[in-house]
This record gives C-alpha cells, sequence and structure tokens, in this order.
C-alpha cells in the first residue's frame, strides 16, 4: 500500500512537471473556455438561467473533451513500456484521474468565473452550486478518463473520443445541471439531498467501473 | 432436432403472439358520451358511443351514476338505437351528500351480453342556485346484481383503444432487447477473463442484434406516441434517454471498426460495452422516473400494471417476449457464424 502512494505521488508529480515544461496545451483549454464564453455572450448578450446553466455545462462539456482526450497521447504511448515496466496499472489510472479532476477543477472555476462576469452571477446557493459542481466533475472526469484510455489504441481517437464521451456522460450531465438548477432558484426542490447522493452513487459507479475494466485496456 | 427445437418453439410461439395478438377483439367500452355536466335535482340525458358493444341486442341494460359505493342513482329509461348507441336518463338528486358542490361521478353500464362498460370520472354533477328540491336520493351499489362477461377480450382503455396490442410488441421488443444485451455483457466480461476471440465475436453479434431491436422498439413507440400523445416524437425523458443509449451502442460499432488489431479490438470493445451498460442504467431506470413523464413506469406514471396488464394482456405478453428472445438469439447465432466465416476468408 505504501509503495502504491508513493509510485501515485511519483506519477502525479510527473504529470504535472511534463504539463508546466509545456505550457501550449493547458493553456489551450483555458484560452477555449474564455474563447467560448465570449462568443455565447456576443450571441446572446443576456440569457435566462436556464440557458446559464445550460451553456456552462455545454462549455464544460466540451473543455474536458479537449483537456482530457490528450491523457494517452501519442508521446505518452511511446513512453507506454516505462510505465508499464515500473508502476501498477490501477496506480497509473488513478494518477490519471486525479490529475484530470485537478485541471477540470481549474477549467470549471475559471469558467464560473469567466460566465458570472459576462451574464452576471446568478447562484443563489452556493455551497449547493460548488457540490453539484464537484459532483459533476468528478463523473465527467471518470467517464472521459476511461474513453480515453478506450480510443487510446483507436486510429481516429479524435473523432472517436467525442462520439463516445458526450451520450456517457449524459446522466452525469443530467443531474448536475437538476442540482445547478435548484442552486440558482430555478426550480424548487426539498428532496435535493437524494440527488447528491444518486449523483454520487454514479461517480462511484463510473470510478469503480474504470478502475476495475483498465487493467484490460493497458495490457497489450 | 435436438439442437434446433427452440428455433421452431420461438416461430410458433410468434405465430401465436401475432394471430392471438392481433385477432382477440376488445372488451367492449364506452367511446364517447355527448354531455358532461348535470345539474342536480333535474333530469340528465347522456348519449352514449359504445365501443364493440351489444346495447340493441342484449336484453337488460342497465346504468348507473356512481360517485361511491354508497352513492349511486340508476337510470329510469335506456333508449338502445342499434348496437354502437343509447341515451340514458337519469334523475339527479338534489344534493351531493358529500358537502361539497361539484363532483365527478362514473357512468356504468350493465347488460347480459357485453357485461360492465365503465367511463370514469365520465359526468360532472354540480349544484346551482336555484336547485329544485327532488326527493330522489343516492342507493347503495350492490354488485352482485350486475352481469359479468368472462369471454377472452382485452381490456378496453381510453386513449389507448385498439393500440393497446402494441404492449405485445413494443414492450416485448424491449424486454427482449435487454436479454440480448445482458447476454452480450456476459460474453463481454468472460472475453476479458479466457481471451477467447469468439467469445469476443459472438458479444458483437449479440449487441448488434440488440441494436436492430433497439430501433424497431423506438420506431413502434412512435407510431404509438403518434396515436396516444399526438406526436411521433416528444421532448419526453424517457423516450430521449432510450435514443440515447441506442446511439451508445452503435457508437460501440464504430470504436470496434476502427481498431484494425483483433486482440487490442476485442479487449477495448469488451472494456467499452462492460462500461455502457453499466451507465446504461442509471440513463433508462432512474433519471426518468425523477422527472415528469408521460411514459408509463416514469415520473408517477404506472405500468405493467392494474387495467394496462391484465391477465388476458399476459397470456399474450411474456410468450412475446419470449419468442422475441429466442428469435433474437437465433438471428446472432447466424451473425457471429457468418462474421467467423468471413474472418476465415480473411486470413487465408
Amino acid at each position: 500500500m505504501g509503495v502504491a502512494i508513493r509510485q501515485f505521488w511519483q506519477l502525479v508529480r510527473k504529470e504535472f512537471a511534463l504539463e508546466f515544461r509545456n505550457r501550449v496545451s493547458l493553456g489551450a483549454v483555458l484560452l477555449f473556455v474564455v474563447c467560448a464564453a465570449y462568443i455565447c455572450y456576443k450571441v446572446f448578450i443576456t440569457i435566462n438561467g436556464l440557458a446559464w446553466i445550460s451553456l456552462f455545462w455545454i462549455i464544460l462539456l466540451f473543455a474536458a473533451i479537449n483537456l482530457i482526450q490528450r491523457t494517452f497521447n501519442a508521446s505518452y504511448m511511446k513512453r507506454r513500456w516505462n510505465y508499464y515496466t515500473l508502476y501498477d496499472s490501477t496506480v497509473v489510472y488513478l494518477s490519471k484521474y486525479a490529475y484530470n479532476l485537478f485541471f477540470m477543477g481549474l477549467v470549471s472555476v475559471l469558467l464560473m468565473g469567466v460566465m458570472s462576469l459576462f451574464f452576471g452571477n446568478m447562484i443563489k446557493d452556493y455551497p449547493m452550486f460548488l457540490i453539484g459542481l464537484s459532483l459533476g466533475i468528478l463523473g465527467m472526469t471518470g467517464v472521459m478518463t476511461f474513453i480515453s484510455a478506450v480510443v487510446m489504441r483507436a486510429d481516429s481517437n479524435g473523432l472517436l473520443m467525442s462520439i463516445l464521451a458526450m451520450p456517457l456522460c449524459l446522466p452525469v450531465l443530467l443531474l448536475s445541471m437538476k442540482v445547478h438548477a435548484v442552486s440558482l432558484r430555478l426550480i424548487q426542490d426539498t428532496a435535493v439531498t437524494g440527488d447528491y447522493l444518486l449523483l454520487g452513487g454514479v461517480d462511484l459507479l463510473i470510478f469503480g467501473i474504470g478502475l476495475l475494466l483498465f487493467p484490460n485496456l493497458w495490457k497489450a | 432436432m435436438k439442437y434446433w427445437w427452440w428455433k421452431i418453439a420461438a416461430i410458433v410461439i410468434f405465430c401465436y403472439v401475432l394471430l392471438a395478438g392481433m385477432l382477440t377483439p376488445l372488451k367492449p367500452g364506452i367511446q364517447s358520451i355527448d354531455n358532461t355536466k348535470g345539474i342536480l335535482g333535474e333530469e340528465l340525458v347522456v348519449g352514449v358511443t359504445g365501443y364493440n358493444s351489444y346495447f340493441g341486442s342484449a336484453l337488460q341494460n342497465r346504468a348507473f351514476l356512481k360517485l361511491s359505493d354508497d352513492k349511486v342513482i340508476e337510470t329510469h329509461q335506456i333508449t338502445e338505437r342499434g348496437d354502437y348507441k343509447a341515451d340514458l336518463r337519469f334523475n339527479l338528486p338534489d344534493h351531493l351528500s358529500t358537502g361539497k358542490d361539484v363532483e365527478r361521478a362514473t357512468l356504468i353500464i350493465n347488460n347480459e351480453v357485453d357485461g360492465s362498460l365503465i367511463l370514469p370520472n365520465a359526468i360532472l354533477l354540480k349544484k346551482e342556485d336555484n336547485t329544485k328540491p327532488s326527493d330522489k336520493q343516492w342507493g347503495q351499489f350492490n354488485v352482485n346484481e350486475l352481469f359479468k362477461a368472462d369471454r377472452f377480450r382485452f381490456p378496453y382503455r381510453n386513449q389507448l383503444n385498439e393500440t393497446i396490442r402494441n404492449t405485445f410488441f413494443h414492450v416485448a421488443i424491449w424486454f427482449a432487447m435487454f436479454i440480448l444485451l445482458i447476454t452480450a455483457l456476459v460474453y463481454s466480461i468472460r472475453y476479458l477473463i479466457t481471451k477467447d476471440l469468439l467469445l469476443d465475436t459472438k458479444a458483437a453479434a449479440f449487441t448488434s442484434v440488440a441494436i436492430v431491436y433497439g430501433l424497431i422498439g423506438l420506431a413502434t413507440g412512435a407510431v404509438w406516441a403518434k396515436f396516444t400523445w399526438g406526436a411521433f416524437w416528444t421532448a419526453d425523458v424517457k423516450l430521449n434517454m432510450a435514443a440515447i443509449s441506442v446511439l451508445i451502442y452503435m457508437a460501440y460499432w464504430l470504436l470496434r471498426s476502427s481498431i484494425a488489431d483483433v486482440d487490442a479490438r476485442g479487449r477495448v470493445s469488451a472494456a467499452y460495452n462492460i462500461f455502457a451498460f453499466v451507465i446504461m442504467i442509471p440513463l433508462i431506470f432512474i433519471i426518468p422516473r425523477l422527472t415528469d413523464s408521460l411514459h408509463p413506469g416514469n415520473g408517477g406514471n404506472p405500468a405493467l400494471g392494474g387495467e394496462d396488464l391484465d391477465n388476458t394482456l399476459r397470456m399474450i405478453f411474456y410468450p412475446s417476449i419470449i419468442a422475441l428472445s429466442l428469435l433474437g438469439v437465433w438471428m446472432s447465432n447466424l451473425t457471429y457464424r457468418y462474421q467467423i466465416l468471413v474472418d476465415n476468408e480473411i486470413e487465408e
């Protein structure tokens, strides 16, 4: 267990070191978020609460696809044998998941700020909004990390990533949008705790099944 | 005979489903009434149009307006105009005796040929300011006095009418699709354990037949929606979640065809198949229950219960699931055997 935790931190540190050595891809995703929100602002000018949530999650979904599809990219695959001999596959998956989760958190906070700047701050209940956001990101990251592992050996992985990941993200997306609609006071719901539990359950299911199946994709 | 008896069984059962499901008539029912408002203390005249009914042939027609079991009035006159039309005349009491001014009453027609024809919440009984006093009183309801018709008939439901037969095709094909998907799931799990390529071919064949079943399920559902809801496709959550599930499994095919290496393809598509099945469960069984939906079984709507699926329907519905599943297994067998031939051809 101690070895696994040490390996996990090693891998996460290495991911960050690689990321910050070449900041292009992260910068591109952050710029994508700002650009998308700005285009929406120029197109719609003013929007209502429901459109606010919809735009927020659509932009976040596409940002997530752009961010996470390079999890197992070509340069990573070149070094795959090193990882394969040195690290346990579960540790590899967990480190990738944690790393993606960190950047998804960063992107979503940035998006929250940009959306509030352009369209006005419509969030009425911050704790609820943030819980919904974190649970949604957990699930989305789980689906996308797994799908990026699925498409790592396919030929046209950019397009394949979107068509595989988008419908699979839908349960998480719909549930977190419902929580967000409550947090913006668009609908009244006294049983929102049930939604948290359901969303958490779906996240756990996605995470568990991804962890369980990843070794099969990793071995060649 | 030892190995293909189930194929004959599938054909025989499916023919039984087609014949019995399409030829059995519906129970008689009340299709429409021309008057839906009754003023207390006055005479109420209702013209009734029946469906599959025998008002004219029956000798002992009776009709009732019912608020509850101890608040019932019977007609004092019924005029039959042929088998499908009748005029009912009620002398209404001057009070509802529930303290309310307005209440909906259920209309019941009974005769020895049809049994009971029931239209719930048919007539709105209303108290006016200048209601005339009447000596007519609400009476008791004695179910044992009524005639019963015990013929093999499907239930008549307003809105559904003859489309209730779609239960044997639309609902059954979704059940069969799930059986095929679960079979494919089991093959995928077994492939990941044993790495036997035959199991991967089988999983792919079962999934492809399940996709075809899903498309037929969507099509039969769209036709049903046109007749009951008024549109082929609506924004209803259940419909869209089902469509998304079909999309997820279509992506499975795209994924398979994009990987050339047989071993990698088997591994990747098996992992995706398991993942997709797990995601599909909240998509189809949890989320539609959280929001309002017209589709039975979601958002407070009951399904597979009550009069929508009575014992006569069950006698066709359950065999239909079995027949469609067996036909699906048969088609999947043909698909994977064909695939094996194609693979051998490529190797040579």
